[in-house]
Order: C-alpha cells, then structure tokens, then sequence
C-alpha cells in the first residue's frame, strides 16, 4: 500500500458517487470521470474494488476498460455496498482510546475522568492528555457506549450496561434471526448489519427479491428527512435535478415514497413557495438541513393524506390539483377462464382504480389520477390485450398508439 | 449519533477479534483480518497492530492482547433506535411473540425509534401481500426458518397454483422475501430417498400442513442452476429511458456497453427461467425505447405480443 492510498475514508459523499455509477451504469471508463481528477478515480477505483472483491467485475469496450458492481441481488446475503459503511477512517488515538476505555471501564462502576487518565497509564503505559480523554468520552456519551453521572462537582464514566445479550436474554436466536431479516429488508439496514457484525453472525436464512441494495448508499439522507417528518421541521435541501442543475429548496417534508419496483426513491415535500406538493427524488439529494419547527405540519399532512388518493405514484400533477383529475380507461381482453391470474393482476397492481367485467371475456380497468402518464409503464405491461385505451390526458392516449406503432416497426410486424 | 463512524468499521471489528484470541502468531492475525476486513487491510493494521498502537504485546513472535478483557461493546444509540422501530413492523411477529415484542419495548422505553413505518409508502407493492399476523402463517415460517439452520427435511402439503394439493419431503434453503410481491416464499430442494431431486420454490400462504421427518440433510447441497439465461436489450436515451432503465434492473447480474454516436446502451441480462414472464413484462413496460436483441425466441415473445396488440388497432381502427 503505497502512502497516500488508503482503504479508508474521511468523508462517504465522494464514494457515493463512485459506487452509485459503477453499480448502477457499469459502463463508464476512466476517462468518463475526467470531470473529477483522474489521481481520484484511481484511489476510489482501487478501494471500491478493496472492499468489494468477487463483486468487481472487469469489460473492454471500444471507449476503454469498463469497471462494474456486478451481483444478482436476489441471490446475495449480505449488501455488498454496506462495506462502503464500515470504512471510516480514524487516528491512532481514536483505535487505542476506543479499546482502553471499553477495557477500563465497567457496568455500574462509574470512575473519574482523572482515575481513567491514571489507570491508562498504569496499564498501558501511554500518557493521554485529560483532555484528549474527555472528548472521547463525551462522543462515546454521544453514541451511547458510554454513560456519566454526577459525583460531587465532577462527572464520573461507566460503560452502557445496555449489551445486546442483556436486552435480548433468553430470547437471544430468536431477535438475531429477525435482525438477520430486517438487517436486509428495513431502512437503514446498514445498523442491523453492525449489530449482527458484533455478534460475529452473517445472515444465512434469508434472500431478497427485487431488493434494490444501492438505497444504502442514500441512508444518511433519508435518516435526516426522517428525523425531519418525525419532528415536523422544515428542510433545506440541496438537490440535482434531471438536469443536474443545483438547487437550494426549502420544504415541509411530508412522506418517503418508495417504488418497489423501479428503485426510485422519493421524498414528497409541500413547498410554500410553489404552493404544491412535489417529488424530489433522494438519490439526487446531496444534502439536508433540518430547520426550525413547522407550526402548520398537521394542516399540510391532512392536505397531503386527501391529495394522495389520486396519486398513482409521485406526481401531484398541475398547480391546481381539483381541476386537473384525469382519467384512464383501459379495455382488456382477457379470457375470464384460463386467464384469471391476470384479472388478478389488475386488482393487485391497480392502486386506486377498479375492475369491471364489460363482455364476454372483455374487463374494463378504470382509474382518477392527477398525472396519468405514470401509469405508461404500467399499461405496457398489458401489450397484447389492450381493446382500447382512453383518457382525457390525449398526450397519454397518443403516446400509447404511436409507441406501440413503433414497436411494431422495431419487432419487424406486418 | 452517526451512522459512518469508525466505531463500526472492519479494522475496529478485526483488531477486536484479535484482541480476543489469545497466542496468536503474525499468520494467524493477517487470516483474521483477511476475514474480517478488506483485500488490503492486513498491509495497514499489521505494521500498526504490532507496534505503533501498542494493542498487544509480542513474546517469541506470539502476539497476546494488552486488555484485561474480551473487548465487548455495547449496543449503541442508533443500534437501540433501529432494534425499536423494527419491532413495530408487524413481520416482527414472525420472529417473535408479543410477550417479547412487550418486554423489549419495556426495556427500550426512553428509546425514541429511529424511523416509523408510516412515513413509508410502498406506492406500487402489490396489494395481495401475505397475512403476517395469521397464527398458521407464523407457526409455518418458524418452522421452516429453523429447518434452514438446522439442515432438517419437512414433509410439507400445500395448494399449488393451479390448485392441487401437493405433499412431498423438501429441505428448505433459504427463505425468501419480496417487498414488490410482500411475500415469503421457500427456496427448496426435493428429497426423494435422501437424495436431491430439484430445487423448487413454495409461498408459505399457500401451506397448508408441515410435519417434521426427524431427519436432517447431511451432505453438501448442490448450487442452484436456475440462473442461466441471458437476454439482450438496447436502450435509447429517448425519455431518461438509459437511467431509468439502469435503475430497475440494477438488481440483475449483467454487462453493459454504451454507444455514444447512437446515445443507445446495449445490456445483457442473466435470470433466473422461473422469471421469465415477469421480465418480459418489465422490459416491454418501456415501450419503443429498449429493444430486445436476443435471443431469437426472447425477441419472438415479445413480438407475439405486439402482434396481438396491432391486431386490436386494425380492428378498431
């Protein structure tokens, strides 16, 4: 290792990035990344493919040689992209104040900062400056490893008593094996991994399906917007549109919208400004300030529970919802025998809309919503038994006939 | 209270394991590290380790730790936050009895959980999911969640998807969730005569009886061969559709290649056959703007699908 590479990092915004485009496109080269020093690239190159080993995978195109995160999540234990986590980098004093105090100190036997300083030098024979001592502890305080109380004037330190095998007790396997689940499939899935990484276990009873594992990679945002909702605070956040044009907004955070089965992300916010709901999508989120206390939040959450019935997705569509409710009316031919699974299908996949059986092997799906042009994708994937499709969105309408006019061309149909 | 610390990092997770055994020698410690750290760590820590943070102390080229005791650390604040809010998910319940659930939200009292499920919507989670709270469904998944670890054959009964009943002897895999589907499935393998006959995927709502065979499954299971198709698709940049595209099917192995004078990427995918229909579904759901290459009868597939759909416009229109 040569001096200036290491493995570890100060600051995860960078390998961010990095992990989000060799994951998710897989196609760049080098010299895509020119935008940012190439001396960069190398180093976070180098450490993603550290951490990630068996994952890295290694293509020439005509642009050069490719680098790519390559897994099928379905079939993975562990995310791989939680080792991007667990490589924060720290001093010498850092690795040996962490291994002394948790030594030095007990359960329910609190000692003084002096008698800390004292018995690290006795023990280990390393003077620390008092000072240096106290500021450890009072981030070990802040994580919650240790606890202090007042002894006279001055503050004495123990360890937390709180041990996962002491809040677990008899019901030790039974807690490790739902943190094995939820350690892959909750929010901040990173923090069960931790846990499960202490207890020296690997999840090795559960897979996920459709699992979209790059949403690690945006965690520390989602903590704060959650942190956000749960406080009705207002946010400014600091976003990279489509455009990837920075801008600076300040909104009410209302709720995360997670699809399921795209792997986009958002967070649909009520902007006072703009007077609407949008959708900002997270992974375009760089940064979130959480600021002073909305006092209206309720009257915004009721606004946005009544608006969200007509929401397919994210879009709250025009400036003035009320009068923009649009319709979508889609005719099938589904044979009501052999073909229930797909009746079934439009009752679990329809949101809000209804299904109704119009003829002899005819259904008629119905739905009102401010944009119907998010259910596209959805429609699409009924090509083949589509009657008839309307709306009073024609864009929506002629956007289906002509794509699928096109799709005859490509597929060479006469 | 922060999620990227150092306090949960590989070296500090290796150079505990070491200061947890005892008589280690260099060899012995590089192995620790390689296991729980990274390619490069051992280059780092070793150097480190054995001088500069003065963790150990070193006899005759065997290295013991300079603590008193086996470095413990306890749960965190954010660990105590997270352990709170997921127990508030109802699949909590499939871990663990309300008694349980009671007696840690009793301990974890002053915790404030770290996130709520209610400020979470899953917009396009089918609607059917499984019924995590039925006392049946609950009793069938621990069972089978403990045949997984333990390696021990169910015979197990249940409705298949055309209806018929089906009783067999399966050793359960893996369990397996879907947050699209909300579902639990059981990756299985079918044992006849204490040998593996194929694998095979069963939903545990549709199980109706499990009974426990006494035996277990000594030998190595074989790798699933399930994953062995490809398909190959070209995107344009038509509509966002190489990002959106790149996004929704990043949990798929492939090789991608992007073609800057036509803006098209070329990608080819591996799946699994049993997901087959749901990936033709996916793939057309983008319309004119992914093309499906190869093979010749994956591109047919979808063909047959746009033929009938032209069908319907010629004979409406």
């Amino acid at each position: 290792m040569g001096n200036s590479f290491s493995e570890l990092i100060k600051n995860f915004d960078k390998t961010r990035d990095y992990m989000r485009d060799f994951y998710i496109y897989g196609f760049k080269t080098r010299n895509d990344f020119q935008y940012k020093s190439l001396r960069t690239y190398d180093d976070e190159r180098r450490r993603i493919e550290s951490w990630l080993g068996d994952f890295i995978k290694f293509s020439n195109s005509k642009k050069g040689k490719q680098i790519s995160i390559s897994c099928d999540s379905s079939k993975i234990e562990e995310n791989p992209l939680y080792n991007a986590y667990r490589c924060k980098s720290f001093t010498k004093n850092d690795i040996q104040l962490h291994f002394f105090l948790i030594d030095i100190l007990e359960e329910d036997n609190f000692i003084s900062l002096n008698d800390i300083t004292d018995r690290i030098l006795d023990e280990f024979e390393i003077s620390f400056d008092p000072q240096t001592i106290r500021m450890k502890l009072n981030e070990y305080i802040k994580e919650g490893i240790i606890i202090s109380r007042k002894q006279g004037r001055s503050l004495v330190y123990a360890k937390s008593p709180d041990s996962f095998q002491r809040l677990a007790g008899n019901d030790s396997d039974k807690i490790t094996d739902m943190i094995k689940f939820f350690s892959e499939s909750a929010p901040f899935g990173i923090i069960g991994n931790y846990i499960l990484k202490s207890l020296d276990k690997l999840n090795n009873l559960f897979l996920i399906k459709h699992n979209f594992i790059v949403h690690t990679l945006e965690d520390n945002i989602l903590l704060a917007l959650c942190q956000a909702i749960e406080g009705k605070n207002y946010v400014s956040l600091v976003n990279y549109g489509k455009s990837h044009k920075k801008t600076e907004i300040k909104c009410i955070p209302m709720k995360i919208h997670v699809s399921t089965q795209t792997g986009r992300r958002y967070i649909i916010v009520y902007n006072k400004q703009w007077k609407r709901f949008s959708a900002l999508r997270l992974d375009y989120i760089k940064s979130v300030d959480i600021l002073e206390v909305c006092p209206e939040y309720d009257c915004y959450l009721e606004k946005y529970q009544k608006n969200a019935v007509y929401c397919w997705g994210t879009s709250f569509g025009a400036k003035r919802p009320k009068e923009g409710i649009e319709y979508i009316k889609m005719t099938l031919r589904i044979d009501e025998h052999n073909e229930k699974f797909i009746i079934d299908r439009l009752k679990r996949e329809g949101r809000n809309g209804s299904v109704e059986k119009t003829g002899e092997n005819t259904f008629c799906y119905y739905g009102e919503f401010f944009d119907v042009s998010e259910l596209s994708p959805w429609i699409k994937t009924f090509t083949g038994r589509i009657i008839k499709l309307e709306s009073n969105n024609k864009q929506v309408e002629n956007r289906f006939y002509s794509d699928i006019r096109k799709m005859q061309k490509m597929y060479e149909v006469k | 209270m922060e999620l990227f610390s150092e306090i949960y990092s590989a070296y500090y997770n290796a150079v505990s394991k070491i200061l947890s055994c005892r008589n280690l020698s260099k060899k012995d410690m590089i192995k620790i590290i390689n296991e729980k750290a990274f390619s490069e760590s051992s280059l780092y820590i070793m150097p480190r380790i054995c001088d500069e943070w003065k963790l150990v102390s070193e006899n005759n080229g065997i290295y013991n730790s300079r603590l008193k005791n086996i470095p413990s650390m306890p749960l965190t604040a954010i660990q105590k936050r997270w352990i709170k809010a997921v127990i508030s998910d109802k699949r909590a319940r499939l871990f663990i009895d309300d008694d349980i659930i009671s007696r840690l939200s009793e301990s974890l009292k002053d915790v404030k959980p770290l996130f709520s499920t209610k400020n979470f919507l899953f917009f396009d989670r089918f609607s059917d999911g499984d019924d995590f709270t039925n006392p049946d469904y609950i009793r069938f998944f621990r069972i089978i969640k403990n045949a997984v670890s333990e390696k021990k054959i169910l015979e197990i009964s249940f409705t298949s998807s055309r209806k018929n009943n089906i009783t067999h002897k399966f050793l359960p895999l893996k369990l397996e969730y879907s947050p699209k589907n909300d579902k639990f499935r059981v990756l299985s393998a079918v044992v006849s005569k204490g040998i593996i006959k194929e694998n095979f995927v069963i939903n545990i709502s549709r199980i109706t009886d499990i009974k426990d065979t006494g035996k277990f499954f000594e030998k190595a299971v074989p790798e699933d061969s399930d994953c062995c198709d490809s398909v190959c698709v070209e995107v344009s940049s038509e509509r966002n559709g190489v990002e959106r595209f790149m996004l929704e099917f990043a949990g798929y192995e492939k090789v991608t290649e992007f073609n800057e004078e036509s803006g098209k990427c070329t990608a080819e995918i591996w799946y699994s056959k049993s997901d087959e229909t749901e990936l033709l579904i996916r793939l057309l759901s983008f319309g004119s703007v992914l093309e499906i290459k190869s093979p010749e009868y994956f591109r047919n597939l979808a063909r047959e699908r746009i033929e009938k759909q032209c069908d319907f416009f010629t004979k409406n229109h």
